[in-house]
């Protein structure tokens, strides 16, 4: 399902994901944010995938950003699992 | 006393200015461009040249698209190969731009001549171009993320990524604006409030014209930059051309990456 997410005062997530009971099968983030470094969005879609969107995935998400040295501009670990749900 | 001596010996001897090159302004197509720009990193990474500030045009108009977005989603790719305009997804974050009337820059640093948070360099380098509007009489302000706006309207976007220790950032600053020219090649989220959204977009964004009451040239505009940039980061510059490395990168980079389907259609 797709489903867009525009950031308060921010950038627009598109994500395009397939799930299956609960859990995230597939999955594309695009938008007009910015990662540093860029190349890690497809570590963060790899990280994503298996999970199940929940009220701790953001954390978890927090968490592996943190330790991977990840930044994200324009949009939180939050604003992606908000995205998340709504394409859900 | 050491330190005091220091203090004074620091006062007496004003600091030589630092020096960056200024390479002159290129028109290319977009893809030469963007090849340019991440050629440049690579040298600057390579502690091959100095910090470096350029100007480009657009040779035909062109839109670029973000790193991260779908060319598919954004893009009306069949109506600017039709208009015979350029695209080419950027090494960059951020939205789809449509580079006409406009002066280009960008540049490569040190990542640790710049402040080190993401959101303050972008100030600090906005800051640039925020001076050289107001050598031009336009009060601008610089706005999180990564805008200009003069009066609550976007008159400059600029995009930035970091690699090996160096900072790129390439930015527009707007001489005019044809919002439904920008609209035709851009596609919308929702194609059923297009005419809503063309609307909001000029109400939104501004140019020097739009500003000025008239047609400023593209060299007037560049120049005003250049102060502006000399002054906000506080540095000298130096004209030289392009290096024979560079260019040979940049040629490099154009053909295998920007030049190619496998890298403007990756999303």
């Amino acid at each position: 399902m797709h489903a867009d997410y525009k950031v308060q005062g921010g950038k627009l997530i598109r994500i395009d994901a397939s799930f299956d009971g609960g859990r995230i099968t597939s999955i594309r983030i695009t938008g007009d944010f910015f990662i540093h470094p860029e190349q890690a969005v497809e570590s963060i879609e790899r990280f994503l995938i298996g999970r199940r969107i929940g009220e701790g995935l953001a954390e978890e998400l927090r968490s592996f950003l943190g330790r991977s040295g990840i930044r994200l501009v324009g949009m939180e670990a939050e604003d992606l699992t908000t995205a998340l749900s709504m394409a859900q | 006393m050491q330190g005091r001596f220091e203090q004074s010996r620091e006062n007496s001897r004003p600091k030589p200015a630092v020096q960056w090159r200024l390479v002159e302004t290129i028109e290319a197509p977009a893809s030469a461009q963007m090849a340019m720009d991440e050629a440049m990193l690579l040298a600057r990474a390579e502690g091959r040249i100095p910090n470096t500030l350029r100007f480009f045009r657009w040779k035909p108009a062109a839109v670029t698209i973000g790193f991260f977005q779908s060319m598919e989603m954004e893009v009306d790719t069949a109506r600017a190969k039709a208009l015979g305009v350029d695209v080419v997804r950027r090494y960059t974050g951020g939205g789809a731009v449509v580079h006409d009337k406009e002066v280009t820059y960008s540049l490569v640093m040190d990542e640790k001549d710049a402040p080190e948070d993401i959101i303050e360099s972008y100030k600090h380098i906005c800051h640039g171009v925020v001076s050289g509007l107001g050598l031009l009489g336009i009060r601008a302000e610089f706005k999180p993320v990564n805008d200009i706006i003069v009066n609550g309207r976007k008159i400059s976007g600029n995009a930035q990524t970091r690699r090996s220790g160096v900072l790129l950032q390439h930015g527009t600053l707007l001489l005019d604006t044809d919002v439904k020219r920008m609209f035709s090649l851009l596609k919308v989220a929702d194609e059923k409030i297009r005419d809503k959204a063309i609307a909001s977009a000029e109400e939104r964004v501004t140019s020097l014209r739009h500003e000025l009451g008239r047609d400023v040239p593209f060299e007037e505009a560049r120049k005003a930059l250049v102060e502006g940039f000399g002054r906000a980061l506080k540095v000298q510059f130096n004209e030289a051309a392009l290096t024979g490395y560079e260019k040979a990168a940049a040629e490099r980079l154009r053909r295998e990456k920007y030049a190619t389907n496998e890298w403007n259609g990756w999303r």
